[in-house]
């Protein structure tokens, strides 16, 4: 159940976009009529989908709402908890 | 709704088990000040925010403390996976194990269960962001205390990220605070 050296690579660029998003949206809550930091949150919310759909594509989906190929791939391990970074 | 993402909001590493820095870590799992309390209390309080900016900012950090306990609970099962029921015992995990074996529960480092009177809700939108920022900067000061407690640099990271997020949370809170005093400023008639 180990994940390989690229799957652990491309996770971890995942991870670093979804907190950029995070950080920028927690931003725009309080400051919604900022233009740059709205630029920065959409730059940021591309990226994040560019890379969930190639992640998925390669490794099976991410969320239960995900497409799978057969059999259903959101079960597989390793879980969150489980990976090595 | 909500939707599980499978991934970590942060790297959680460890570099060798130890028990004794899960018995201490457990602290932010099922604390007074920790991120199970907080998750709660901001997710519970934002139904009766009076402005958009609050209750989304209060939906968005009630999200993020999820992603935290989640984060926290991977080191304490880290650290403990591993571990020999002898090692157990000399952290003084002892009676956690007769109850809990290696599972994750939520209890402080004491040992004392969750409970929702950690946490409040008043209705009063100024009197909960006040608790909100209280509650930031407690948390920040146990992520500091944990971090002096630990010699493990993976584990130092991943805490210093968590403790580095209070610090925006508490900004965050205190901008909606002024937020809300405008607006209730704004309502008043002369």
């Amino acid at each position: 159940m180990e994940m390989n050296y690229d799957q652990v690579e491309l996770l971890k660029e995942l991870m670093r976009a979804h907190f950029c998003a995070v950080e920028t949206a927690l931003y725009l809550d309080t400051h919604p009529k900022d233009p740059r930091a709205l630029a920065d949150h959409n730059k940021c919310a591309c990226r994040l989908e560019m890379l969930r759909k190639q992640y998925i594509q390669k490794y099976g989906a991410l969320t239960h709402e995900d497409p799978s190929v057969y059999p259903w791939t959101y079960i597989n391990g390793p879980w969150p908890w489980e990976i090595k970074y | 709704m909500w939707i599980y993402e499978k991934t970590l909001e942060y790297p959680a590493n460890v570099s060798y088990p130890d028990p004794r820095m899960a018995k201490l870590i457990i602290e932010q799992y099922g604390g007074p000040d920790g991120e199970l309390a907080a998750s709660l209390r901001y997710l519970t309080q934002r139904y009766t925010m009076p402005i958009d900016q609050a209750k989304g900012l209060l939906t968005d950090i009630g999200t993020e403390e999820l992603a935290h306990l989640e984060i926290v609970a991977t080191l304490v099962y880290k650290l403990m996976e591993g571990a020999s029921v002898e090692q157990l015992k000399k952290a003084g995990l002892a009676d956690y194990y007769a109850n809990h074996d290696k599972a994750l529960f939520y209890v402080s480092a004491a040992g004392n269960p969750w409970t929702a009177t950690y946490i409040q809700a008043k209705g009063d939108p100024i009197a909960d962001l006040h608790d909100d920022m209280a509650a930031e900067q407690k948390a920040r000061a146990t992520y500091e205390n944990l971090i002096n407690l630990s010699d493990d640099p993976c584990v130092k990271d991943t805490l210093r990220f968590l403790r580095e997020r209070e610090v925006v949370h508490f900004q965050r809170f205190g901008e909606a605070l002024r937020l809300v005093q405008e607006w209730k400023d704004s309502r008043k008639i002369f």
